[in-house]
C-alpha cells in the first residue's frame, strides 16, 4: 500500500537525511549568535514536546510550565555554582526536582475538572516568578544568576558551538521516549482519558493516577529544558520565567500541531525564529498571538504538521477509498477455548442488598435487591426513569449508594472507586457507545486490557525488545476478543468509520477485556438492525457459556425473553418483580408499571 | 488589623463578583472565560476615557462601558462556543485565553502603560469610626453595591423563568434542550450577566486601584482562583470563596507586606485544594453516564 511505502521510504532515507542535516548545522552556522538561537529553539522544543503530551494527548491545560522551567533551570545553576556540582549531576537532579514539585501540584490538581489545573499551574508559576524576585541573596533576582558553567568531560570544556550536540541528543531522547509512549497501550490509554475519561476509567484505569503521571512527565521534561537553557545561556534572570511564557509554549504547540511528534518542535523553532526577524513590530507580538491561537484552533486545528499531513493524505492517499464497504459480521467463535476466563466457583456472583440512592429529594433506587448466579444471563427491566442505570452506576462505582450492600464475589464493594471494581472483575457497556473516536477497534480493546497486559513504564519507554513480546501477546488476546463479538476483521479500522451497531459490539469485547466474571450490557440493543441483533443474542449466549454472569438492561422485550434466565423489575425505584421470563409476563403488576391498568401484554 | 479585615471585605466584594461571573458562565456553558479578568479592564477603560476624556456625564459612560462589554461578551461567545457542541472545553478554554491575550494587548496600545485615577462615584466622606478604623462611604459603599448585585442575582436565579431554565440548564443541558428550554439564549443571557457583573466590579473596584490595561489579568487570576475556592458551578460559592480569598489577601498583605502577599495567597490557595479539593464549600457537580 502506498501509505507504507510512504512510511519505510521516511524510515529508510528521510530520518537518516535528517539526522545527518541536524548534525551538521554547526557547521553551517558558524555565526554564535544563530547558533545560539537555534539551541534556544530547541530546548523550547524539548519543553513543548512535553507539553504537548499534557495538552494535546491528555487534553489537560498547563499555563505554568514557565514555572518548572524556571525551577529547573535555577536548581541546575545553584547546584553548580553554590555546590560546585558537575552539569552531569545537576541536570538529572534538576530534572528530578521539578517532577517532585509537578507531584505536589499535581496531587490536588486532579482531583475535579480539568480546568482546574491550568489555574494550579498559573498559581505555581506566579510563586516561582515572584520567590525568584524576593529571594535576591540566592537568585539575583533581576541582576540574574551569572558564570553558569559549561559542562566538561574531564579536561574536555564543552563551548557555545558543541553544546549544541548536548542539546540534540536529549531532544532526540525525548522524542524517542514519547514516541514509544504514545504508540503503547499507556499512549491509548492517556487518549481514552481526553476523550471518554469514564470509559478509561470503567476499564480498569485510574484516570487521577494516569493524569499525575503524565504532569510529572512533562513536569520532568520541562525541568531538563530548564537546566539545559541555564548552562547555554550562562545567565539567567526573571523575565524568562513569567507566566506570559508559559502562554508562548503553549501557542508552540498548538501552532506546530496537537498530537503530532514533530509539531512541537516546528512550533518552538518558528517561534523562537519569527520574532528576531520582526523586531520592528514588536509592540504588536502579543496579538498576534492571540490570533494565532484563535485562528488555528479554529480553522487549522491539526496545527502546522498536523495540517500538512491531511494535505498530503488527501493528495498522495486514500483517493476514494471506500470505507466500510467490505466489512461484515463474521460469525461469533463459538466456545473456542482461546479466551480463558477460568474462575473459581462461587455460589453467587453478585449480591445487592437494600441499596437505595436518592438525588436531591428523588429516590432513584429505593431498598433494591439482586442475586446475580454465575453463568446466566440476569435482565434487568423497567419503565424509563425507573433506576436501572443509577443502579448500574452504584454496582459499578460512581455512585456511592445512601445505604445498602453490594457484595462482589463475597467481598464488599461500596466504596471502591470504579477502576478498582472493574479490576476486580465486573465490566460494562454504556447507553451511548462510550469509546474513542480516534483510536482504531484494537486500541480501544488496549485500554481495557492494559492493566492486566502492559508493559511496565520503564520497557515501553526505551521500547525494550521484551515491550515487542509483550505486545505481541496483548495483540494476540485483542484478536480474539474482537473476534468473539465477530469484529477481528476490522482491527485496525479507526472507530469513526465504524457503524453505530458495531460499536456495541465494540464495548462488549473491550469489556471483555477486563476478563471480568459479570458483564452488564445497558440497552445493547437500542437501535439496532433486526440482523445485528440476531448476532447479538449469539454473542450474548456465548459469553455465558463460558461462565461469565450477565446483567442485561434492555427494552426489547423479545430480546430479553428469548436470553434472560431470570428477570428483575423496577418501577419507581422499588423492585417490583423476580422471576423467571415466563412468570414475569403474566405477572399483573408488571403489566400495569408498563402498560397502565387493565391492559394486557398482547395489545402492545 | 480592623483596617486589614475592612479592605479585605472591599476587595474581597470585588471577587466575589468576579469569580460569580466566571460561575454564572462555567455552571451553564461547562467553559471557563479566561477573558474575563480583561472584560473588568475594557469596562474600566471605556469608563475612563467617556467620563474622564469625553466628560459624558457619569451615566452615559457607564452605559458606553456595560455595552461594550456586552459586545464583547457576545462575540466571545460566538467563538467559544459556537463550535462547543464538537470542540471540547479546553479548546474553548484556549480561545477565551486568546482573546483575553488580545484585549489586554490591544488596550496596551491604544491607552499606554500608564495607570488613570478614576473617579470615585460614591463618594468618600467617612461616615463612621469603628474603633481606630474610618469606614468611608467609598468602601461601605462597594461592600453594599456589591452585596445588591449579588442577592439580586440569587433572586434571579430561583425566581424568574430565565434563572430557574438557566439552572436546568447547568444541570443538564441535553435534558434542558429537550422540555423546550433555548440553551442557546440561556448561554447568551449567562455571557450578558457575567459581563454586566463584571463591568459593575469594574466601576467599583477603579478608584482604590486606578485604571489600567493591567488591571484586569490579576483580577481575573483571583476572581478565578476565588470561584475554584469558593465553587465554579455555584454562584452562591464562588460569591463566598470571593470574599474569602479578599479577606486572605489583606491579612496576608498587613502581616507580611505587599511584595509576599501574591505568591503567599496562591500558595495558600494550593494547599487549601490539597486538603479540600472540592473547594472550601464545594459540592462537585453531579456526574452524569450517557
Amino acid at each position: 500500500m502506498a501509505e507504507s511505502s510512504l512510511k519505510s521510504l521516511s524510515l529508510k532515507i528521510i530520518i537518516p537525511f535528517l539526522l545527518v542535516l541536524l548534525f551538521l548545522i554547526p557547521h553551517f552556522v558558524p555565526n554564535v549568535y544563530y547558533l545560539r538561537l537555534i539551541q534556544i529553539a530547541f530546548i523550547f522544543g524539548i519543553i513543548a514536546l512535553g507539553l504537548d503530551l499534557l495538552i494535546g494527548h491528555t487534553g489537560l491545560i498547563s499555563l505554568g510550565h514557565a514555572g518548572l522551567f524556571a525551577i529547573g533551570a535555577y536548581t541546575s545553576s545553584l547546584l553548580a555554582l553554590k555546590l560546585n556540582l558537575s552539569f552531569w549531576l545537576a541536570l538529572p537532579l534538576a530534572t528530578l526536582a521539578t517532577a517532585f514539585i509537578g507531584f505536589l501540584l499535581g496531587v490536588p490538581s486532579f482531583r475535579l475538572a480539568g480546568v482546574y489545573l491550568a489555574m494550579t499551574t498559573i498559581a505555581l508559576n506566579i510563586i516561582v516568578h515572584k520567590a525568584i524576585i524576593l529571594m535576591p541573596e540566592l537568585t539575583r533576582a533581576a541582576e540574574g544568576l551569572q558564570n553558569i558553567p559549561m559542562p566538561t568531560i574531564g579536561e574536555f570544556k564543552f563551548n557555545v558551538n558543541n553544546y549544541y550536540y548536548i542539546i540534540l541528543v536529549f531532544l532526540i531522547g525525548v522524542l524517542f521516549l514519547l514516541r514509544n509512549f504514545y504508540r503503547s497501550s499507556w499512549g491509548k490509554i492517556i487518549t481514552c482519558i481526553r476523550e471518554s475519561e469514564l470509559a478509561a476509567n470503567f476499564m480498569g484505569n485510574s484516570v487521577y493516577g494516569y493524569k499525575l503521571l503524565v504532569f510529572v512527565i512533562s513536569a520532568a521534561v520541562a525541568g531538563l529544558a530548564g537546566s539545559l537553557y541555564a548552562h547555554l545561556m550562562g545567565y539567567i534572570n526573571e523575565p524568562s520565567f513569567t507566566w506570559e511564557n508559559s502562554i508562548l509554549m503553549l501557542l508552540m504547540v498548538i501552532v506546530g500541531g496537537r498530537r503530532e511528534l514533530l509539531g512541537p518542535i516546528i512550533g518552538a523553532l518558528l517561534l523562537t525564529w519569527l520574532p528576531q526577524f520582526v523586531q520592528r513590530w514588536d509592540q504588536y507580538r502579543h496579538i498576534v498571538y492571540g490570533f494565532m491561537i484563535i485562528f488555528f484552533l479554529l480553522a487549522a486545528p491539526a496545527g502546522i504538521v498536523g495540517e500538512l499531513h491531511i494535505l498530503g493524505a488527501r493528495l498522495f492517499l486514500n483517493r476514494g477509498r471506500k470505507l466500510t464497504e467490505d466489512l461484515s459480521l463474521g460469525e461469533p467463535n463459538l466456545l473456542e477455548q482461546t479466551l480463558n476466563f477460568s474462575h473459581p466457583p462461587i455460589e453467587n456472583i453478585l449480591r445487592v442488598k437494600g441499596v437505595s440512592k436518592s438525588f436531591g429529594g428523588v429516590k432513584a433506587i429505593n431498598q433494591v435487591d439482586l442475586v446475580i448466579k454465575p453463568g446466566t444471563i440476569h435482565a434487568l427491566i423497567g419503565p424509563n426513569g425507573s433506576g436501572k442505570t443509577t443502579l448500574v452506576n452504584v454496582i459499578t462505582g460512581l455512585y456511592k449508594p445512601d445505604e445498602g450492600e453490594v457484595i462482589f464475589r463475597g467481598k464488599p464493594i461500596v466504596g471502591l472507586s470504579p477502576d478498582k471494581i472493574a479490576r476486580l472483575g465486573i465490566g460494562r457497556t454504556f447507553q451511548t457507545p462510550s469509546v474513542s473516536l480516534s483510536l482504531t477497534a484494537a486500541e480501544n480493546i488496549q485500554v481495557a486490557v492494559h492493566q492486566r497486559l502492559k508493559s511496565n513504564l520503564l520497557i515501553t519507554l526505551l521500547g525494550l525488545p521484551k515491550y515487542a513480546q509483550q505486545k505481541q501477546k496483548a495483540d494476540e488476546e485483542i484478536y480474539y476478543l474482537l473476534k468473539e463479538v465477530g469484529l477481528e476483521k476490522m482491527a485496525n479500522l479507526s472507530i469513526a468509520q465504524l457503524p453505530h451497531g458495531y460499536l456495541r459490539l465494540l464495548e462488549i469485547a473491550r469489556a471483555l477485556g477486563l476478563h471480568p466474571q459479570l458483564l452488564i450490557v445497558d440497552e445493547p440493543a437500542a437501535g439496532l438492525s433486526q440482523d445485528e441483533i440476531e448476532h447479538l443474542g449469539k454473542v450474548l449466549r456465548n459469553i455465558k457459556k463460558r461462565g461469565i454472569a450477565l446483567l442485561l438492561i434492555e427494552h426489547n422485550v423479545d430480546f430479553i425473553m428469548a436470553l434472560a434466565d431470570h428477570i428483575t423489575v423496577l418501577d419507581f425505584g422499588k423492585k417490583i418483580a423476580e422471576g423467571k421470563p415466563i412468570e414475569i409476563q403474566n405477572n399483573p403488576t408488571v403489566l400495569e408499571a408498563y402498560l397502565g391498568r387493565g391492559r394486557s401484554i398482547s395489545h402492545a | 488589623m480592623q483596617e486589614a479585615i475592612f479592605s479585605g471585605l472591599v476587595i474581597g466584594s470585588i471577587y466575589a463578583l468576579v469569580a460569580l461571573s466566571f460561575s454564572i458562565i462555567f455552571a451553564t456553558t461547562n467553559i471557563v472565560n479566561f477573558a474575563l479578568g480583561e472584560m473588568v479592564m475594557m469596562a474600566a477603560m471605556v469608563a475612563l476615557t467617556t467620563i474622564v476624556t469625553l466628560h459624558w456625564p457619569v451615566v452615559s459612560g457607564i452605559f458606553a462601558a456595560i455595552l461594550v462589554v456586552l459586545i464583547l461578551s457576545y462575540l466571545l461567545q460566538i467563538i467559544a462556543l459556537k463550535r462547543l457542541q464538537r470542540v471540547d472545553e479546553s479548546t474553548a478554554f484556549m480561545l477565551t485565553l486568546a482573546a483575553g491575550i488580545i484585549l489586554n494587548n490591544a488596550a496596551l496600545l491604544i491607552w499606554g502603560d500608564k495607570p488613570f485615577p478614576f473617579p470615585n462615584l460614591l463618594g468618600d466622606r467617612i461616615l463612621f469610626h469603628v474603633g481606630k478604623l474610618a469606614v468611608s462611604q467609598q468602601g461601605l459603599g462597594v461592600i453594599l453595591a456589591a452585596l445588591i448585585l449579588m442577592i439580586f442575582y440569587d433572586w434571579f436565579q430561583r425566581n424568574t423563568l430565565i434563572g430557574k431554565a438557566m439552572m436546568a440548564t447547568a444541570l443538564d443541558r441535553e435534558a434542558a434542550s429537550a422540555v423546550g428550554i433555548n440553551v442557546k439564549m440561556v448561554h447568551t443571557i449567562a455571557f450578558s450577566l457575567s459581563g454586566l457583573f463584571a463591568a459593575s466590579a469594574a466601576f467599583l473596584i477603579t478608584p482604590f486601584t486606578f485604571a489600567s490595561y493591567y488591571m484586569g489579568t490579576d483580577i481575573g487570576l483571583k476572581g478565578f482562583a476565588a470561584a475554584i475556592l469558593g465553587s465554579l458551578s455555584r454562584g452562591r460559592g464562588a460569591i463566598i470563596g470571593g470574599l474569602i480569598f479578599g479577606l486572605a489577601e489583606a491579612i496576608l498583605s498587613y502581616l507580611f507586606g505587599s511584595n509576599a502577599r501574591d505568591p503567599l495567597l496562591y500558595m495558600a490557595f494550593i494547599l487549601v485544594l490539597i486538603f479540600k479539593p472540592t473547594g472550601l464549600l464545594g459540592v462537585s457537580k453531579w456526574q452524569r453516564v450517557a
